[in-house]
């Protein structure tokens, strides 16, 4: 299979033919060198005890009994164990992320902010009223620390409920405590999965599911949300902005630093240090016409958002970037790394940089990044990128390719772009969703897989839905690939929408897809989502919405986390690529349909990205049929009596 | 498309909120930051500012900071290629242009201070009225409240012809909206149209014309602003409600008529802030998707023969127009209407010959319903510009009817005679006074319709408690000499019998909510010796609008047990109070202004307030717009105790209550007034002579100053001393 | 780009000025321009805001509107 089977973007086949020339393998050629483990891949291999692992087949037609394990467990167990820990782990992660904003966070509220700050006061007062603080009589810097200190303890609390969970809809909340599955702390919900996976523990699929909600809920509504808005404080809630994507942002004549992973703490700081005198003293010193930063995967997406700083490209993209040759610095974090970036990158000049003391890679050069002195850490990446700009061992092979987007769409940009400062709201969108322009809405969200091709499913799926007149929320590397595609343009609503979408989008000035942010940032898409539901008109809850979500090329267990506290919030969820419970029809069946039943929504799976737009705008309809409001409305003429009526608020 | 608008409208900002920079610098230069500016006679500052951004501007000073507040709010032009969401830009840059337009005209004003004629109707040459004062926006703003008007048309520009627009003018009359009107187009003004088709404009016609440019759209957004704050009781600053307020109460909308430029686009998205959409005759961009207006934002294209049917539908604005047989236009809208004497067709009553009204109860059977009887020569018969007797008979027949309804239903005479285009009606009784236009008896107007016009809109309005009517008109001079002579009797009568109700001997009281969906926690409560305080209802029309509607805002409360005789509380009428004001307000009394006063929304005819020096209080009418004694002028006193709030020291009432005997009989009623203005001396002098003689002080009135003898307290203490008012040798007030 | 007026047929075949594009050339440049939060001047304004605009999670007067 060549480089055009292997993904959609001009830029990554250029790059795949260079990666050929020059000798360099990539996750493209691995993964098909290397099948996924069938019994792995539909969740049936169970290896948490030394009897096993036991890798069990589902059972066939003509067999008699139920195939299990050595301790006994069917696949139903198997599948729901490793179905857990996959959110555990993803839960894990972003709620890392969180606690360790939440640290610098309380750093900068403690007055030792050194190079950060409280960027964002109004984020900080939103906070402050959720955690219920006196906002009136505090001033900021004292908000700040107790916002600091209460944020940090929702990571370790060991009962009541997480604070965000009150921002839900209030019918949402009610079943979530009727289910009882109201997370409690992050951490305890997430060591909770472990134990409850180990060996010999729960096994019952359908409660070890529940316990699957409750943390991947302390992810959305807890760890992420606590990352979004904590960042936010720091950084500045985000904006509409304009930037670009795809590999032609690297530039030649530019000392090249490429952030990758997904914790804008340490990029922050990369930006401004850009900005400082000395550095930019030394990077002409060195020959470079200055210094180019820009991202891949999340870490990319935080810095486009709130500083529009461009996209190198997604996930996929990473080994490509440094293929260039133009890469002097591939600086790292944490999550969605790949241990091969050592090796691409030593084929070429470039120095790969972990930084975390999380993620060390074998190879690379570990400068950690200090969150007490951010700004010095900063500077001395940056200075070690631009010592190593004359290192360049050949001309530089940049593909041409770099696309136009607009990005920034926090939920509090979304309200005050329907309708300004004086008349924010989110009641142009629920209008013109009762009234038909628009049909729903999809949250399409999720890594790169090659085992797909690369981009494929995001852009079909996404052209699909704004197609059919479904707007389209996107976060992570789904974004960055209909990015590429065009489709984060104003442009596009005329070009790529159908006639009523298009219509707002001309009206608001809005792309058809709207990039909310970083995988963190999904929190942002149920906040969305609440408002939604709040403003009313379009039910009381976020499983009556005419909604959908999709993760058509996920790879990653936080994307099993967040398509989890996607369904348990009431969302219709179909992930793409494969679907890690096949091995069990039983588990399968309740996770694509009776979960419904307790939680609102539900699980899908579908590989071809059209038929999966088809399923999405089906349930679309079908919400919209529920809420009556499938058929054209006659137009209410208000009188006298009808006006003292409205409710003026 | 709207991204061409947009564009427009924050191109358009720009160059006014500049130009607005520039005027200002001129003026700070040429006057100093202490020159004194605003609209005339307001309370509310320039109101759009001072509703949306709480700035009340005093002075030119004052302009900097909204200037600064417009750059803020101000955006950047829309880009060609992959351009930033621009509809909040665009509404918040429509903002910015009211801001910056309210500064110009306020300079304007400083620089030419008759620029405009500050009244309500056009004065000589000069048709411009500029800014609504606070009399013309309480009384005309409180036909927005009960639903009298349904909305305005914002005009700007003009038609091609003369004949076009008093064609949509009269259309839009018809559906009793008010009419304001600004800006040109191709250097011709709707008003100016409206005036070479002989169309009398001004308030008094809804035929507003606010200023000849683009920028007195803002005295249109600013009267709804106003209206948000002295109806609704929003405090500035609320812009949210404010705007809410006019999106979902106020049916207002934009007809622009001509090229639209990008100063008009901004001032539209100004506009579609309130929730006011825009309907263009040229074929500019539409704005179809609902949201921040209730339906479209933006319709274009559209002919002038369906504009005002297109403009109502798109606004969401239903119309009930009534349905009154007579062959010339008929609404509110017409009410203010004059006839001159050379449009004279006929006239009766006024100093040339006698007209009576009356409306008097008979048996059902000797009423037979729609009959309407001209008895005597109809006006086909007479010269243009003669005169007849007239006597208006109503009788009228139904179980639930009682004579104490007579009185009512024979107010009502005067509105729904002069909501007919052409018909002038003034005064009531043995005084009424009827002008018939020579246009409208070229259309087909006689006699007979007044008695049908009653006949309709009577029985709309009050069809449940009659079931027949008849009308009976007299034009012979005999027969209407015997109508007066028996009207007179019963006149009389009435009067005797109102007059003879006291407040201990009657129970319940009528409560009035009618302003509570603007004004939440207010509660009037009506009894015989103490009128409504917007002077409208007294409680003989509580009882009656109770009959009418059992669960409308007029309900009977029980008395109940009595607290205290002197400040006139009980109660029942608490326990209703806190009920109806949900616990807002635990009570009041009748009788007093320094006890826990009534309520005071914002519809009172007068404010009263308390004068320590003088040990007494004096009252100021609506129409007095100087300062008074107290140290605040009405508009601000309204303000100060509007909003439903009892305020010790302060209260709102009637010009009636001023001569009924309870007038603050716990502080010793009219021998403590010691000052009111001259104007309401001289409407209230018959009643008040009357009541005063009653007190033992025959020549009180004299006693009491006005604006003549002083503004202030120590102005007018060497007046009473000097006249030896009684307020003084009273017990002392504290 | 300044006023830039075209004819256009209304609904009566009659040719009226219209007001076409007036939109500045290129893309978006400069830092900051899509910004909106620092319109909320100080801390009373901020927290109108959200309890008004913002009204789904920091109203007063319930959510609707």
């Amino acid at each position: 299979m060549g480089p055009e089977q292997k993904s959609i973007c001009p830029a990554t086949i250029e790059m795949l033919k260079k990666a050929g020339t020059d000798g360099i393998q990539t996750a493209f050629e691995r993964s098909g060198d290397l099948r996924p483990c069938p019994i792995g891949s539909q969740g049936t291999c169970c290896k948490i005890c030394a009897m096993g692992p036991c890798r069990i087949t589902a059972k066939k037609k003509d067999e008699q009994e139920e195939p299990l394990g050595v301790c006994g467990a069917n696949t139903s167990t198997i599948a729901a164990r490793n179905f857990l820990r996959m959110i555990a782990s993803g839960a894990a992660s972003h709620s890392d992320h969180g606690r360790v904003v939440a640290e610098v966070f309380n750093e900068v509220a403690q007055g030792h902010g050194n190079g950060y700050e409280i960027k964002d006061e109004k984020k900080l007062y939103q906070v402050a009223m959720d955690f219920g603080l006196d906002i009136e009589n505090k001033s900021a810097a004292e908000l700040a620390k107790e916002v600091g200190k209460l944020a940090l303890q929702e990571f370790g609390k060991q009962d009541g409920q997480l604070t965000f969970i009150q921002r839900a809809p209030e019918k949402r909340q009610a079943l979530w405590k009727d289910f009882g599955v109201i997370p409690r702390g992050v951490d305890r919900e997430i060591v909770e999965s472990l134990h409850r996976t180990h060996m010999g523990v729960d096994q019952d699929y359908k409660n070890i599911i529940k316990h699957g909600t409750r943390t991947s809920l302390a992810d959305g509504w807890g760890g992420s949300m606590i990352a979004t808005e904590l960042q936010d404080i720091m950084f500045g809630t985000p904006y509409p902005i304009l930037s670009k994507v795809n590999l032609g942002v690297i530039k030649s004549n530019m000392v090249n630093v490429i952030v990758h992973g997904h914790e804008p703490v340490l990029s922050e700081m990369i930006v401004q240090a850009c900005q400082d005198p000395e550095i930019k003293a030394l990077a002409e010193e060195k020959g470079a016409d200055g210094i180019n930063v820009a991202g891949i995967c999340c870490t990319a997406n935080e810095i486009l958002m709130r500083h529009g700083i461009p996209l190198a490209g997604n996930f996929l993209q990473q080994e490509l970037a440094i293929i260039t040759g133009a890469v002097d610095a591939m600086v790292v974090d944490v999550q969605c790394i790949m241990q091969s970036l050592s090796s691409v990158a030593a084929c070429y000049h470039t120095k790969l940089i972990t930084t975390s003391p999380r993620a060390k890679i074998a190879g690379a050069q570990h400068m950690e990044f200090i969150e007490h002195e951010p700004l010095e850490s900063a500077k001395a990446i940056l200075k070690e990128a631009i010592e190593n700009f004359p290192n360049r061992k050949v001309k530089p092979h940049i593909p041409k390719d770099e696309v136009d987007l607009v990005a920034g769409f926090s939920h509090e940009t979304v309200n005050y772009l329907l309708g300004g400062l004086f008349r924010a709201s989110y009641k142009p969108l629920n209008d013109n969703i009762i009234n038909g322009r628009i049909r729903g809405v999809a949250g399409v969200v999720g890594c790169n897989n090659p085992r797909v091709v690369h981009d494929n499913a995001h852009v079909t799926l996404v052209k699909e839905l704004i197609a059919n007149d479904v707007l389209v929320l996107q976060t992570g590397c789904s974004a960055m690939a209909t990015a590429k595609a065009g489709l984060l343009v104003p442009e596009a609503a005329a070009k790529f929408a159908g006639p009523g979408l298009a219509e707002v989008c001309e009206t608001v000035g809005i792309p058809p897809v709207i990039h909310m942010g970083s995988c963190v940032d999904n929190s942002r898409i149920l906040m969305a989502a609440t408002a939604l539901v709040k403003e009313g008109g379009l039910g009381e809850d976020i499983s009556d919405l005419p909604v959908a979500g999709a993760a058509p090329e996920w790879m990653s267990e936080k994307a099993v986390a967040i398509g989890h506290y996607f369904v348990s919030s009431g969302v219709y969820t179909v992930f793409g690529v494969s679907w890690p419970t096949l091995g069990s029809e039983e588990l399968t069946n309740y996770l694509f349909d009776s979960i419904g039943k307790d939680l609102g929504g539900k699980w899908a799976y579908e590989p071809d990205p059209e038929k999966m737009a088809q399923m999405m705008i089906n349930h679309i309809d079908e919400k919209r049929k529920a809420l009556g409001i499938d058929k054209a409305r006659e137009r209410v003429l208000y009188d006298m009596d009808m006006r003292r009526e409205l409710e003026t608020q | 498309m709207s991204k061409i608008i947009c564009s427009a409208a924050i191109r358009g900002a720009h160059k006014i909120v500049d130009r607005a920079e520039v005027k200002w610098k001129e003026a700070m230069d040429k006057w100093g930051a202490k020159q004194e500016v605003g609209f005339p006679n307001t309370g509310y500052y320039l109101p759009i500012i001072y509703g949306m951004l709480g700035i009340g501007v005093s002075n030119l000073g004052d302009m900097e900071k909204v200037l600064k507040k417009c750059r803020s709010i101000m955006p950047e032009p829309v880009r060609e290629e992959v351009h930033l969401p621009y509809l909040a830009p665009a509404l918040d840059a429509g903002m910015a242009t009211l801001f910056a337009e309210e500064l110009l005209e306020a300079i304007r004003m400083l620089e030419e201070p008759d620029f405009y004629t500050k009244q309500e109707e056009p004065a000589g040459d000069n048709i411009w009225l500029g800014p609504a004062d606070d009399v013309t926006l309480r009384r005309r703003g409180i036909e927005f409240v009960d639903g009298t008007a349904p909305g305005f048309a914002a005009i700007l520009g003009s038609v091609p012809d003369d004949e076009t627009a008093a064609k949509i003018a009269r259309e839009l009359q018809e559906k009793s909206l008010y009419i304001f009107m600004g800006g040109q187009h191709n250097g011709k003004c709707f008003a100016q149209q409206l005036v070479n088709s002989n169309i009398q404009i001004g308030w008094p016609t809804r035929l507003v014309s606010f200023g000849p440019d683009t920028s007195a759209a803002v005295f249109a957004l600013g009267f709804a602003t106003r209206a948000a704050m002295a109806f609704g009781g929003v405090e500035p600053g609320n812009y949210r409600r404010i705007l809410l307020y006019n999106k979902d109460r106020v049916f207002a909308f934009v007809l622009a008529f001509g090229t639209v430029t990008d100063e008009w686009y901004a001032n539209a998205a100004g506009a579609i802030n309130f929730g006011f959409p825009v309907i263009a005759d040229t074929p500019i961009p539409e704005v179809l998707p609902t949201g921040i207006c209730t339906y479209e934002h933006v319709v274009s294209n559209v002919p002038y023969d369906e504009i005002v049917n297109r403009a109502a539908e798109v606004r969401g604005l239903k119309v009930t127009v009534s349905d009154v047989p007579v062959p010339v236009s008929y609404g509110p809208a017409f009410e203010g209407e004059r006839i001159r004497k050379e449009d004279l067709h006929a006239e009766f009553g006024g100093s040339v010959s006698q007209a009576c009204e009356l409306v008097t109860m008979k048996e059902l059977d000797d009423v037979e319903d729609g009959k309407v009887e001209v008895i005597g020569p109809d006006i086909d018969e007479l010269e243009a510009g003669s005169s007849l007797p007239l006597g208006v008979v109503v009788e009228v027949a139904g179980r639930k009817m009682q004579e104490d309804f007579e009185p009512i239903l024979e107010r009502q005479i005067h509105h729904f005679v002069n909501y007919a285009e052409g018909v002038m009606h003034i005064g009531q009784r043995d005084i009424a006074w009827y002008r018939i236009g020579t246009s409208a008896y070229e259309r087909g107007l006689r006699i007979k319709h007044i008695g049908e016009i009653l006949h309709a809109k009577l029985h709309q309005d009050f069809g449940t408690i009659f079931d027949k009517l008849q009308v009976k008109l007299y034009t012979r001079e005999e027969d209407v000499k015997e109508i007066v002579a028996q009207a007179r009797g019963i006149y009389a009568t009435r009067d005797a019998r109102i007059e003879g109700m006291t407040d201990e001997d009657t129970d319940p009281f009528y409560s009035c909510t009618l302003c509570q969906s603007f004004a939440p926690s207010h509660v009037c409560m009506v009894s015989p010796e103490r009128t409504g305080l917007c002077g409208a209802y007294n409680w003989l029309d509580c009882k009656a609008a109770n009959q009418i509607d059992p669960n409308g805002p007029n309900q009977p409360v029980k008395k109940g047990r009595l607290i205290d005789e002197k400040y006139g509380e009980w109660e029942g009428i608490n326990e209703f109070v806190k009920k109806a004001s949900r616990g807002k307000i635990e009570g009041f009394t009748f009788y007093s202004i320094l006890e826990r006063p009534m309520t005071t929304c914002g519809c009172c005819e007068c404010v009263a307030a308390v004068l320590p020096m003088c040990n007494g209080f004096m009252t100021v009418n609506r129409e007095f717009q100087d300062m008074t004694p107290c140290g605040m002028k009405f508009t601000t006193l309204a303000g100060t105790v509007g909003g439903g709030q009892s305020t010790p020291g302060f209260v709102g009432h009637s010009k009636y209550y001023i001569c009924q005997r309870k007038f603050m009989k716990a502080e010793d009623g009219i021998l403590r007034l010691v000052w009111m203005p001259t104007s309401l001396k001289e409407e209230i002098k018959d009643r008040f002579n009357k009541r005063a003689e009653e007190v033992g002080v025959p020549d009180l009135l004299d006693r009491i100053a006005d604006e003549t003898v002083g503004l202030t307290e120590e102005e007018i203490l060497p007046f009473l001393e000097e006249k030896d008012h009684p307020a003084l040798k009273l017990d002392p007030l504290f | 780009m300044s006023d830039n007026f075209e004819k256009k047929e209304n609904y009566a075949g009659e040719h009226v000025d219209v007001l076409g594009a007036t939109y500045e050339e290129g893309k978006p440049t400069g830092k900051g321009i899509g910004r909106w939060a620092h319109k909320l001047e100080d801390k009373d304004d901020i927290l109108y805001y959200l309890r008004t605009a913002e009204r789904y999670w920091y109203g007063q007067e319930g959510e609707k509107s």
